[in-house]
């Protein structure tokens, strides 16, 4: 009775999976947040020298007018428009790509067909429901092993750290590599193995990992949280 | 289930729907009490909007009754586990286009329950024996009408059910396609599947079902075995050189003579008559081509129970 129960429940993660993977908005918001996503990693582009802005580029081109000014309030600056835009844009992106999905297996013509089944109403909602929460579990279990993989391999004792962490040191992660992304690919004063340069080439990761509009969701949700932590360059004696 | 207890038995099942704005009800069933023995080849007929589909609906508990029970192998059709054992062609079936026809069939089957490898083998069989064979890799959304109802009547055998219900399942198939489904489904009842079909082909319900039920305006207005409601009061005799001298003693046995092309043909009103027609003939040393029994045609007895059902009202 259970395995039947079970295996009921997997066919409908299944069928889950599958229609939104032949989706085109599915695709189309992956895409557009891909775009999204590279737009805030290349578009700013900003020099530093002993602690403060040298110089900052936008689109390539010089803006002068930053010279001097303390890099934290920069990222500052930066990440709190870029939050509040991609809170937005994620809440967008993420209930339009998911949000025919359960609509569409209680239409007329196919919900008859799945009722004459040993199924309950419940139970098809059930199923649908984790077969949505799945498509977003594997997200972020891909996400995870692609911040792994930039955490390279001699840094491979922070795995624990990361996966330990949970969502919400993911999440974090996600936000300080957005920080990162927005003020340039480059911290010319940090130091080869210094854990806050491993934080930063793992957020890297993160970035181009978020580009899914499930994982742009989270990563919107916590930016848009209040967590004054969010607002800071890398906490990272909390991965230890 | 016990071997004698029906495999579908409804009591008074009622449907009523009221309409949003004008709050009126409309009676879809009214009061329907029916019984499908197990192996039986059962046609649901009624013109539109009769409530066929409404009742079958019920009885697969997409939509709660009114009033009324209805049972499924002797469950209550709200539990679950009463439609186990059930096949069903929707009429107007909407199939996941994103699937081929080969997963389609691996989820229906899932959702009934059908291990792994047993999916793998029926799946396998139904697509050769409905013909698509060739078709099984292809997404749904590249099906045609005739080949999506086909995939559905292998949907619904994919658990090998007891009960196999179909609404209108030769809609949109050719006659080619029609005479496959119907030898499918007359091999399926010799195998002791019992077959539930909802048609408004009367011919194909005359030549495959066993017992017929006729509902109009959400009632029952005729039930009963097919031969004896198709059955007329009289036979027929054709003799193709019948001689004149038998014509005077014939006309005080038949009930009428034509002649057409050479071939008499002679009504007699019943069995007894018939036999001193044939004496006669044969005293007069004529041949007889062919004897049968007068029958209704299935249409004839279904506009005959419409319009005494209309006079009713």
């Amino acid at each position: 009775m259970i395995t039947r129960y079970a295996a009921a429940t997997g066919a409908l993660v299944a069928d889950t999976f599958r229609e939104s993977l032949s989706r085109k908005i599915f695709w189309g918001f992956f895409g557009c947040s891909t775009v999204l996503m590279l737009l805030f990693l290349l578009v700013l582009n900003i020099d530093i020298v002993k602690g403060g802005v040298a110089a900052i580029k936008i689109f390539g081109q010089d803006f002068n007018g930053g010279q001097g000014v303390e890099i934290g309030q920069v990222v500052n600056a930066v990440l709190g428009g870029v939050s509040v835009f991609l809170f937005t844009a994620g809440l967008f992106f993420s209930v339009f790509a998911s949000a025919g999905l359960i609509p569409t297996v209680f239409e007329p013509g196919r919900i008859e067909l799945l009722l004459s089944k040993p199924v309950s109403r419940s139970h098809l909602l059930l199923g649908n429901f984790v077969g949505t929460l799945a498509v977003i579990g594997c997200n972020l279990v891909l996400s995870n092993l692609w911040s792994l993989g930039g955490l390279g391999p001699e840094n491979r004792h922070l795995a624990g750290g990361f996966f330990g962490g949970g969502l919400v040191g993911r999440l974090r992660v996600w936000c300080v590599a957005d920080g990162r992304a927005a003020c340039g690919r480059d911290f010319p004063q940090r130091r080869p193995g210094d854990d806050g340069d491993v934080l930063c080439d793992a957020a890297e990761r993160d970035v181009f990992a978020a580009r899914e509009p499930c994982s742009l969701f989270q990563f919107a949700m916590a930016a848009g949280s209040g967590d004054g932590a969010l607002l800071r360059l890398p906490e990272v004696s909390w991965y230890r | 289930m016990s071997p004698a207890q029906p495999v579908i038995q409804t009591e008074g099942l009622t449907k009523h729907f009221r309409r949003f704005y004008t709050r009126r009800v409309v009676q879809a069933v009214n009061g329907l009490s029916l019984s499908v023995e197990p192996g039986t080849a059962f046609g649901l007929l009624g013109p539109n909007g009769s409530g066929k589909t409404t009742f079958i609906k019920m009885l697969l508990s997409s939509i709660v009754p009114t009033a009324g029970t209805a049972h499924l192998f002797g469950k209550d059709c709200r539990n679950p586990e009463a439609r186990r054992q059930v096949g069903y062609l929707p009429e107007n079936h909407r199939f996941p286009t994103y699937n081929t026809g080969r997963q389609m069939l691996h989820f229906y089957a899932a959702l009934s329950g059908s291990s792994r490898d047993e999916r793998v083998t029926r799946a396998g069989e139904l697509l050769e024996r409905v013909g698509l064979a060739d078709w099984a890799d292809v997404r749904i959304g590249k099906y045609s009408k005739g080949m999506l109802q086909r995939l559905g009547l292998a949907q619904a055998l994919m658990h090998r059910p007891l009960l196999l219900m179909l609404d209108e399942p030769g809609d949109g198939v050719d006659p080619v396609g029609r005479r496959m489904i119907r030898d499918l489904l007359q091999e399926l009842q010799q195998q002791g599947t019992t077959i539930f079909l909802n048609s408004h082909l009367l011919a194909e319900v005359e030549l495959f079902c066993d017992d017929v039920a006729i509902i109009q305006r959400g009632e029952l207005a005729l039930t009963g075995r097919l031969d004896q409601l198709t059955a007329g009061s009289g036979y027929q005799l054709s003799s193709p050189d019948a001689a004149e001298g038998a014509f005077n003693e014939l006309r005080e046995k038949t009930a009428s003579i034509a002649s057409n092309n050479g071939m008499v043909r002679l009504q007699f009103a019943d069995r007894e008559a018939l036999n001193e027609g044939i004496d006669i003939l044969r005293n007069h040393g004529s041949q007889i081509e062919e004897v049968q029994r007068q029958r209704s045609t299935l249409e004839d007895v279904f506009m005959r129970t419409i319009e005494e059902s209309k006079e009713e009202r």
